[in-house]
């Protein structure tokens, strides 16, 4: 039995059972209304040119720009994947076949995410080619394309492992409501405001700590900076290094729960 | 390859005890696993396929040891299982389903396995549905599904646990022949409450109760057990039904008067004629008499 054979074969119809899900399309459309006006406005800014960004510092802010609300898709989506197979009644049958209960956990973390990032890039990609519309730079995609693999996807694995694992203890509706909380209060809420807040930390899966440590953006208003890129490196392995313990421990649970029955 | 179990206990948390002293042994062929809901005989199917860890006792499944996690490993690799209540994913389309769970029980090389899904859609007779998605398909039509799953890995175990609840009679009829057609050279474990699907299927055989095994050995002599116990009589319309330590099989209303068929000891033996027992009769009398230990007959 070749595990990697299995796992990517698994993880291809994860993502297939994913991606038809017309609910993902819809709400990644609604972000695209909510998004495309507000990045128009955000690259309109008089501001922004007197800051003198380079393409590079440009590229990050854009993709910043819309990383505020698709993680949250992110995370609302691939909530449901795991109860799903217990609400389907897949599960008893998923419990007598060979193929390990580690690879269906992979198979369903990398299918789900895998999928559901699909509409968050195109999303991107679209805000992405308003700014190089606005600016005229077509610099701006391959820097774009690499910001948003070092701020974006960090976050969104991390966001979307606990999204994979929570469940598992907690109702899924209540997980999407909490972490819809947890979004905000983790990520936008400022660290000026005096309340305590993950925001400006280093596991802030937003990636505003990333942004501005390893490419030096002044937005953000994460605190005062600048931060040596350090951080940001620090923020990649702790949001990476967090989203592979929950989904140990995950495995972990689900196989004491198998031995308790 | 044959199944010993051996003093096989399951106690839930909770204290539910579902299965009591179990001791069985399971020879290949069709072997019908019989009793009414609540049994045991679900707990007992999950058991062996590996879902559910027994409380205390020894399962053998050929070479293997249902009670290690090794074991149940390796009788994963060899079983098939029909659930109870089978769950599909709705959204794939049953060549995709079968797709899906070939590749979970490591059939990795994608020609084979999409020869082999095409084969048991065949035999299933739901080639012409293949790509429809699962979420239109009615009841007997998942359950195909279901058996086609169960057979992906041509298993040498195959256990279906009330394969045919919910069908009409056509497709109930099928589905036996189909089982039937595969008990050669394999254990088929047939586990239902309704004892026309043994009776036409099984040759050997065990009654659950309670979590305890009533009755294990040949279908012949679980007729016989019954032999001499079954009267039919008739009564005038209106007229009481039989009196005695019996229980009524059937009823028939012939206008002026009543024909019943009983399983018992009739108080008064006049006017009802001895019934040859049917294999019905005989698993009605055994749960009135509830008997424990094992009756065994030969295994």
């Amino acid at each position: 039995m070749n595990s990697l054979k299995i796992t990517w074969g698994t993880l291809r119809y994860e993502f297939l059972m994913q991606i038809r899900r017309s609910s993902l399309w819809l709400t990644f459309l609604g972000f695209a209304l909510l998004l495309v006006r507000s990045a128009i406005g955000n690259l309109r800014n008089p501001e922004l040119n007197t800051l003198h960004l380079s393409p590079l510092q440009l590229a990050a802010t854009v993709t910043l720009l819309t990383n505020w609300l698709t993680p949250l898709g992110v995370g609302i989506f691939v909530a449901d994947r795991l109860p799903r197979d217990r609400r389907t009644r897949v599960e008893e049958l998923l419990n007598t076949l060979p193929g390990t209960l580690r690879m269906r956990i992979l198979s369903k973390y990398l299918g789900a995410t895998l999928a559901t990032l699909i509409p968050a890039f195109l999303l991107y990609l679209l805000i992405l080619g308003l700014a190089v519309w606005q600016t005229g730079n077509f610099l701006l995609v391959p820097l774009g394309l690499l910001c948003y693999v070092v701020i974006v996807l960090p976050g969104m694995f991390f966001v979307a492992a606990f999204s994979v694992a929570c469940p598992a203890v907690i109702w899924v509706p209540l997980y999407q409501f909490l972490f819809f909380g947890y979004w905000f209060w983790g990520n936008l809420l400022s660290p000026s405001s005096g309340l305590p807040t993950l925001n400006g930390t280093i596991l802030t899966p937003m990636g505003n700590m990333i942004g501005s440590s390893l490419f030096g953006i002044p937005f953000g208003k994460i605190g005062p900076g600048p931060y040596p890129p350090i951080n940001g490196v620090a923020s990649i392995a702790a949001l990476l290094g967090l989203a592979i313990l929950v989904l140990v421990a995950l495995y972990q649970f689900l196989k004491w729960e198998q031995a308790r029955q | 390859m044959q199944i010993d179990i051996d003093h096989l206990n399951k106690v839930y948390r909770g204290g539910v005890r579902a299965l009591t002293d179990i001791s069985l042994v399971i020879p290949n062929g069709m072997y019908g696993l019989l009793g009414p809901n609540g049994a045991g005989k679900t707990t007992l199917m999950r058991i062996l396929a590996g879902i559910l860890r027994p409380t205390s006792g020894t399962i053998q499944v050929g070479e293997y040891d249902g009670t290690t996690e090794r074991g149940r490993t390796a009788i994963k690799r060899i079983l098939g299982y029909l659930p109870q209540d089978l769950g599909v994913y709705p959204d794939l389309s049953a060549r995709e389903f079968l797709d899906y769970v070939g590749i979970l029980k490591g059939m990795d090389e994608h020609k084979a396995r999409q020869q082999r899904v095409e084969e048991l859609l065949e035999l299933v007779s739901l080639a012409d549905v293949a790509d429809r998605k699962l979420k239109t398909f009615s009841g007997g039509m998942k359950r195909r599904i279901g058996i086609a799953q169960a057979l992906l890995n041509d298993p040498q175990l195959l256990i279906v646990d009330e394969p045919t609840s919910g069908l009409d009679p056509e497709e109930r009829i099928r589905f036996r022949n189909l089982l039937s057609d595969l008990g050669g050279n394999r254990i088929v474990l047939l586990s239902t409450h309704i004892v026309e699907d043994i009776a036409q299927t099984c040759r050997r055989l065990a009654i659950m109760h309670k979590g305890h095994i009533i009755f294990q050995g040949t279908a012949e002599e679980l007729v016989n057990e019954a032999r001499g116990k079954v009267w039919t009589l008739t009564t005038e319309a209106g007229a009481p039904k039989p009196a005695g330590d019996v229980t009524v099989i059937s009823t028939m209303n012939m206008g002026t008067t009543v024909q019943y068929r009983v399983v018992g000891d009739l108080s008064n033996p006049n006017g009802a004629f001895p019934a040859p027992p049917s294999m019905e009769d005989s698993y009605v009398w055994l749960m009135r008499e509830k008997r424990s230990p094992v009756l065994s007959g030969s295994y």
